[in-house]
């Protein structure tokens, strides 16, 4: 009985070396020759960042909308471009939704007005903005323009509602025309 | 022999020897899963690096923009940082898509303020060559996960 014990802890041991790491050593006599193992990591960091507005919040007398830009530098001959990328509203439209207490769905349209006098909105046809430029950076900055609702001609537009919608911006270094 | 198998001892010892050897071979499974590549779907660490902040707008979301992005080719592992700047009062999902693909080449799992992915795997392997890259960053409400503006980031990748 014993001899058996003995026998099967002997093999448990064997099992477990095996599993053990060995290291390697250094004989300082020999003729081999040792290299050494250089590693780097080519890091993809962001380098600029641009501020967007959390959601869409308009009001009748116009809200203001703010894009920013930090860290921007040695741009050369582009520039930061901000864009619209889409909405969440079908066909990528400018268009806010919410809901009545008696269950029918409201929705009402709204538009930005840029700095130079020009309108942005949408008419019901699939992506009309998207590519749009809305501001745009060689330097670290701010631009502004005013977000107002379409309140004329739809019958889709409830009192007491609280709309609600959100954008994507599309940001990318662009060609300085 | 009926003797031996009458002693309860033998039993014990039996069953202690099995549970040995089933240890040692659990010992060595997850020796050899630790030692071989699995997955990386992006491990979320704490992101101390701050951009200056010059905005003009305290509530709005800052999102990171890229330079040419850098991946090797034939390879699914990347190294490249998905951060979400701690000013922000929102969590971020970052998808990456590649050319005018519809399904993106990674994913990631909500990122608080203040952290970032700093490596992930992607779902297919690149050939070597030059590719352009959307990077969606969707940002979501911290307390209630209602979707929020977000933004897509356009840049090259260069597959070396």
């Amino acid at each position: 009985m014993k001899k058996i014990i003995a026998s099967v802890m002997a093999a448990t041991t064997v099992l477990t070396a095996a599993v053990s790491a060995n290291a390697e050593s250094v004989d300082e006599k020999s003729t081999e020759s040792l290299s050494t193992n250089f590693t780097y990591v080519l890091e993809n960091d962001p380098t600029y960042t641009v501020s967007i507005p959390s959601a869409v919040t308009i009001t009748e007398d116009g809200a203001d909308v703010t894009i920013s830009a930090e860290n921007v530098a040695n741009l050369g001959d582009k520039k930061v471009s901000v864009t619209i990328a889409g909405t969440d509203y079908y066909r990528n439209q400018m268009v806010l939704k919410g809901k009545t207490e008696s269950g029918p769905q409201a929705s009402i349209r709204y538009k930005f007005e840029l700095s130079d006098g020009s309108v942005i909105e949408t008419t019901g046809g699939k992506d009309q903005v998207n590519g749009v430029e809305l501001a745009s950076f060689k330097d670290n900055g701010s631009v502004s323009f005013k977000a107002f609702p379409v309140l004329n001609g739809s019958s889709s537009i409830r009192k007491g509602v609280t709309y609600t919608g959100s954008i994507t911006y599309g940001i990318q270094l662009v060609e300085d025309n | 022999m009926q003797s031996l198998f009458k002693n309860r001892s033998w039993i014990k010892i039996s069953i202690s020897v099995i549970a040995i050897l089933l240890a040692v071979l659990c010992a060595v499974k997850i020796y050899d899963k630790a030692a071989n590549k699995t997955e990386n779907t992006g491990i979320i660490v704490k992101w101390d690096e701050t951009i200056p902040d010059k905005s003009k707008t305290p509530e709005g979301i800052k999102i990171p923009g890229y330079p040419d992005i850098y991946f090797a080719a034939n390879e699914t592992s990347v190294n490249m940082t998905l951060c979400n700047p701690k000013d922000n009062k929102c969590k971020f999902k970052y998808s990456l898509y590649v050319d005018n693909d519809k399904q993106p080449i990674y994913k990631s799992d909500y990122i608080a303020p203040g952290y970032a992915i700093k490596s992930f795997d992607i779902n297919k392997k690149l050939a070597k060559g030059e590719y352009s890259i959307k990077i969606k960053i969707e940002a979501f409400n911290l307390e209630n996960g209602s979707k929020l503006n977000g933004a897509e980031v356009y840049s090259k990748l260069n597959v070396v």
